[in-house]
């Protein structure tokens, strides 16, 4: 077997790990002491490593979409919310006392919370109603105090609940048997130690209804418990399938003992050294372990495989034999050292080809894995050695692997004959790569990652199911939002997102003030003026729903729009409607955006209005005649209301009767009722310069009072004129969705704002966040992070095998298998519709680090014996080395967590795609003087 | 827990206030707890009619500014009280007017409107300040307090208070500094039932008010609500005024209108 006695020339720089295995040799119970010794402190050290605790740290923060995320959570204290959801006994709703005070007392423990900013839920939330003054007050939706004791104060309440929109759907479920608590993180709480802390602080409360537990941060802490979890399973069984097949093949125990030991030490030492340093452990560099036992064996493996098959040399008079078979060692190092070294170091690049990506946790990760390889390395060179030389082994065969190495003689002849048929095969299937590979879909969304059944995928299925999913879109616009207009721009934007497809909801602090304007007598509309949008707001200053819709300063609001449907393409939809319709500077509806708004809002009603329909309402939208009768009427109706001070709370007239005689300076003497026919017959609009305004004044106990009696007159001729222009418009119409009926009427009515709604001073501009654009943001980090780190990863995997080779060809065809492979997987996950996430995008770095390493090894063995020799005796050692790198990724396949699965199984085909396409590859690439064998013949001859 | 006031109540009732007193000189050696209560009682609202101007600034946690809002407070016995915003701009000219503790109006120019606002206004904040309406109100504390004298301090009583049973409070336990001299707090700490500090005031700058009588007026406080992450909330007196013949008409509706 040519290969076994073919000791090569060492390359320049790479004869250290005879050296190192040299001084093992020489002083083996010292090196194997201060290994021990080692060992046990950074086993010590290892123990006190953390786990991390705040999830944000795998956002990229460089990313504009996650920098605006954090921005807008800033700004409006709701960076994340942890959602628990609370189920009503079978049969029940609600609303019974014993259930709303187990809601209540849930709530109570959710707000006791450390970590926890601030809580909403329906038994929390204020309402805003009428108080009994008629000013705009807010209580208690659900008052503790006097919860329902008898079947019809049950149904009164929730009669009252489910008549709130902002309520229905949000905290309570549209069928009125499932609650919501929303819990809003304080800034810089740990996701994971307040959603534990919730989970059973509410747990308790809620005295055994259903609940469970959605949201950003409990999906995150799902996500990483669960691989946690598979982690602490898998390992050991990583483990234990290593060592039986080491054991297999090596038939020695102490063959196997030390393998494990090379990586087991390297483990230990990294993850000391991360608790030194205070690096805590992620989701990723949880599965150092297993990472170091795919990639950190086969060091060992190879100089213990190579050492057990070559023969002791010929022995000088008087050398010991445990001198012969420390130059047996020896020999075996100065075959295989190089290519293991150069191997190591392109493992270890490729993985510090991870510090290019944007996410801390994973340059971390990436530091750690590259670290504990080289230590696994050393480990071999030293502690391999150290051991071998106190307890020698007898040299021995390896499990016989005979029809592998026939199998893989035939693939490789007929890879050389058909060199074309496979350059071409593959030529294509690589081109094809490339092209799905630039459709390869990036998804982060946390819902991806949830395996059925498991708490947060139920979760989210309750979500969906019962309040219209979980998944919020922010639009942030700036502007000045005591400007009517501004407010009128936010409400269009709100209809239109309410029509798209899976929108369950959209709300924005118009929906507080209309509701407020409604109380005050304005109607359920949006306020008039500039003056009043800062009066309504200052009724529920420094309320915590207010908090989370508009800045104190007025100048930034946020429009919440909730989907249960693909949140990206809810992203795209509201980026094209913003970029095509939205107005910077608005000056009030027009007839264009009303007719829009009527489309939108039949369409959310699910009848969408048929464009004849629509054309006839708006022709007949027209402001009615003021000498219409039901226009006279009401005018007489409100004179008459304000002159007798009928109406004391909005006009504080002195009292009077229609008969009493009132005098005006410079007005003949005239009774109450002449006066009232005056405003009856007025044809002029009711502006502050009409002669009747004056007439009021006059009449009033002080001016002052007259204002506000002309003021009350104003808006109520108003309101009545926008009514009758509103119902002659839908006169035409026939019938239209009753669910849309209120706000088809209230956008029509916006045609006749009184007064005119003024252009916005400032322009509004809009930007879009919340989790859906984290997710982008995210998404598109990974797939940045993706290529750039392959493409770092195989430059230097290339640079350390032109170090081996010395030829950029060779150093080139090293990574030729790995590349090939991982274009075709990845391409191939395109094509199949699988999108990949973070922990795919690793599969990258790492299968081009360990794939080329396979390529590696053949080229290397090749220069020094013939190729059917390299293909017959090493190639099933590779297959082995391989397979058993694979199988350590593959058992991550097994894990409950989605994105570990997908980890394991994309690396383990890596794998074995590039240990495949060496095989065939490598033959049809090569050329003859490649071969150490045949370079030997030339020279000969 | 029901209600909000309408955040005039509080601005109103800011200045009624328990923390304008009339300096009483330096307490005697053998005073109980108890007196001293009735003693910082005593202390608050002795005056005909008092007029203040004060600025009110509520900062979120981590932020170094705030929203500010100024007004005008003229107060005249326990009961009746009016208020006007002088800034920010969009609340200038709103007003309020307190006849008493279930009587109240507001006026919002921007409506040309008044409107009685609900009384119950128990446990709430004013305009999202850390101050509640139960500091605004009128109690006598040796009324609804057992007090409990638990040391003396830099020139201060230091004195717990537990509020008796049946007696409602928003804190069932207090501590408060009070300054011998004056008879006012210097500072107090606020408990929840489970005996957790949930709020901590200090009140500091006291100076005497202008006008024929001696009457003292914290000139700066600053209220931080550790339930709301140490949320703060400064309210700065920038002039008081006593007994300046203030009329009784002055605080009726057609007044509140008429901005006088």
């Amino acid at each position: 077997m040519a290969l076994v006695s073919a000791d090569g020339e060492i390359p320049r720089g790479l004869g250290f790990p005879v050296a190192l295995a040299g001084f093992a040799m020489r002083h083996p119970r010292p090196v194997i002491a201060a290994f021990a010794i080692t060992l046990v402190l950074a086993a010590v050290g290892a123990a006190r490593v953390k786990d991390a605790e705040d999830l944000l740290d795998f956002i990229p923060p460089d990313d504009p979409d996650v920098r605006l995320f954090k921005e807008v959570g800033h700004t409006f204290g709701a960076l994340r919310v942890a959602l628990v959801g609370i189920e009503a006994p079978p049969g029940e709703d609600l609303f019974s006392a014993a259930t709303l005070e187990r809601v209540a007392a849930a709530t109570a423990a959710a707000r006791g919370v450390r970590g926890i900013d601030s809580v909403d839920s329906v038994t929390a939330i204020e309402d805003v109603v009428a108080g009994e003054g008629g000013a705009p007050d807010t209580r208690q939706l659900v008052e503790l105090d006097h919860l329902p004791r008898t079947a019809e104060e049950q149904a009164a309440l929730r009669s009252k609940v489910m008549s709130r929109p902002s309520v229905v759907g949000n905290l309570v479920s549209r069928d009125g048997r499932a609650a919501l608590i929303l819990a809003y993180l304080a800034d810089g709480a740990s996701d994971r130690l307040v959603s534990h802390a919730l989970h059973q602080a509410v747990q308790a409360a809620a005295g055994g209804l259903t609940t469970v537990y959605g949201g950003a941060p409990f999906a995150g802490s799902a996500i990483y418990d669960e691989t946690q979890a598979d982690v602490r399973r898998l390992t050991p069984l990583a483990l234990v399938f290593f060592l039986a097949v080491i054991l297999i093949v090596f038939r020695d125990p102490l063959g196997v003992l030390l393998t494990i030991a090379t990586v087991v030490w390297a483990a230990l030492v990294v993850m000391a050294g991360m608790a030194f340093v205070g690096e805590p452990v992620t989701p990723a560099s949880s599965t150092l372990p297993v990472m170091l036992f795919a990639s950190g064996t086969s060091y060992a493996l190879h100089l213990l495989g190579r050492y057990y098959v070559l023969a002791p040399p010929p022995g000088r008079p008087g050398q010991s034999l445990r001198e012969l078979d420390g130059q047996r060692l020896l020999s075996a190092l100065r075959i295989v050292g190089p290519p293991v070294t150069i191997a190591a170091l392109s493992t270890a690049a490729s993985f510090l080809a991870l510090l290019v990506m944007d996410i801390r946790p994973l340059r971390a990760f990436g530091v750690e894995c590259a670290a504990g390889v080289t230590l696994a390395l050393l480990a071999s060179f030293l502690l391999v050695p150290a051991v071998l030389a106190l307890y020698p082994r007898g040299q021995q065969s390896l499990a016989a692997t005979g029809n592998i190495g026939e199998l893989l003689v035939r693939l490789s002849e007929l890879a050389t004959r058909r060199r074309d048929v496979v350059l071409g095969l593959m030529a294509l299937a690589t081109a094809g790569g490339v092209w799905f590979v630039g459709r390869i879909q990036v998804r982060m969304e946390a819902r991806q990652f949830f395996s059925p059944g498991s708490e947060p995928w139920l979760a989210e299925r309750f979500l969906a199911d019962k309040f219209g999913g979980s998944q919020i879109l922010q639009i942030r616009v700036r502007g000045d939002f005591t400007e009517p207009a501004a407010l009128h721009e936010l409400k269009r934007m709100e209809q239109y997102a309410r029509s798209l497809p899976d929108v369950t909801q959209a709300t924005s602090v118009v929906d507080v003030l209309m509701q407020l304007n409604e109380v005050m007598g304005g109607g359920h509309r949006i306020p008039d003026t500039r003056a009043q949008v800062p009066q309504l707001l200052f009724f529920v200053e420094g309320k915590a729903f207010l908090k989370r819709l508009l800045t104190s300063e007025r100048d930034q609001a946020l429009v919440l729009v909730r989907t249960h449907g693909d949140s990206q393409r809810l992203v795209r939809e509201m980026e094209a409607y913003l970029s095509r319709d939205f107005v910077a500077r608005p000056a009030g509806p027009t007839r264009e955006q009303v007719a829009d708004r009527l489309r939108w809002l039949t369409r959310a009603a699910g009848e969408p209005i048929a464009e004849d329909v629509l054309g006839r309402i708006l022709e007949a939208a027209r402001r009615p005649d003021p000498r219409d009768t039901r226009l006279v009427e009401a005018r007489r109706a409100l004179a008459t209301a304000i002159l007798t001070a009928e109406d004391e709370q909005d006009a504080m007239m002195p009292r009077r009767r229609l008969g009493d005689p009132v005098q005006v300076p410079g007005s003949p003497a005239r009774t109450l009722d002449e006066v009232v026919g005056e405003f009856a017959g007025d044809l002029r609009p009711p502006e502050l310069t009409s002669p009747l305004r004056q007439e009021l004044l006059a009449l009033a106990a002080s001016p002052e009072e007259g204002a506000l009696a002309w003021a009350a007159y104003a808006e109520r001729l108003a309101g009545r004129t926008r009514a009758i222009a509103v119902d002659d418009a839908l006169r035409s119409a026939g019938p239209l969705p009753a669910a849309a009926l209120p706000a088809v009427r209230d956008a029509l009515g916006d045609l006749f704002p009184e007064p005119p709604i003024a252009a916005v001073a400032r322009p509004l501009s809009w930007s879009l966040a919340g989790e859906p654009i984290l997710e982008r943001g995210m998404s598109r980090s990974v797939r940045k992070n993706h290529i750039k780190a392959q493409v770092v990863a195989a430059i230097a995997v290339a640079l350390f095998n032109l170090m081996l080779f010395r030829t950029v060809r060779l150093a080139a065809i090293c990574v030729v298998p790995a590349a090939c492979t991982l274009v075709i997987l990845f391409g191939a996950t395109a094509l199949l519709g699988m999108p990949i996430d973070l922990g795919t995008s690793l599969v990258s770095c790492i299968g081009t680090g360990a794939g080329s390493e396979i390529t590696m090894q053949y080229l290397w063995y090749l220069k020094r014996s013939t190729p059917i020799d390299v293909v017959r005796f090493v190639g099933p050692i590779m297959v082995l080395s391989t397979l058993l790198i694979a199988a350590g990724f593959a058992v991550l396949a097994f894990g409950h967590s989605q994105p570990m699965r997908m980890f394991g199984s994309l690396a383990a085909l890596s794998m074995v795609g590039a240990a495949g396409l060496t095989f065939v590859l490598v033959p049809s690439l090569s050329r003859r003087e490649d071969a150490g064998a045949a370079v030997l013949e030339e020279k000969t001859a | 827990m029901n209600c909000n006031p309408l955040p005039l109540a509080l601005a109103a009732a800011c200045l009624g206030a328990p923390w304008l007193a009339r300096a009483e000189g330096p307490a005697g050696a053998t005073i109980t707890p108890a007196e001293i209560l009735v003693r910082v009682d005593k202390a608050q609202g002795d005056f005909e009619d008092l007029t203040t101007e004060s600025k009110l600034v509520v900062r979120e946690p981590g932020q170094a500014t705030g929203r500010e809002y100024q007004f005008v407070t003229i107060s005249k016995g326990s009961e009746k009280r009016i208020v006007r915003f002088l800034s920010p701009g969009d609340v200038k000219g709103m007003g309020m007017l307190i006849e008493g503790r279930d009587t109240m109006y507001a006026f919002l120019p921007g409506f040309q409107r008044v409107r009685r606002l609900g009384t119950h206004v128990k446990n709430q904040t004013f305009m999202g300040s850390d101050v509640s309406t139960e500091d605004m109100a009128a109690f006598k504390m040796a009324e609804v307090y057992d007090a409990r004298l638990v040391g003396e301090e830099e020139g201060n009583y230091v004195v717990e208070v537990t509020a008796r049973p049946g007696k409602e409070v928003e804190f069932p336990r207090r501590k408060l500094w009070i300054d011998k001299k004056i008879f006012q707090p210097v500072r107090l700490e606020d408990y929840d039932a489970k005996g957790v500090n949930v709020r901590s005031t200090t009140r500091t700058d006291y100076r005497r008010d202008e006008g024929p009588v001696e009457h003292w007026t914290p000139f700066r406080m600053t209220i931080i609500d550790h339930r709301r992450n140490d949320h703060t909330t400064e309210l700065l007196m920038t002039s008081a005024r006593v007994n300046q013949k203030v009329k009784d008409d002055a605080f009726s509706q057609r007044q509140l209108v008429r901005g006088q």
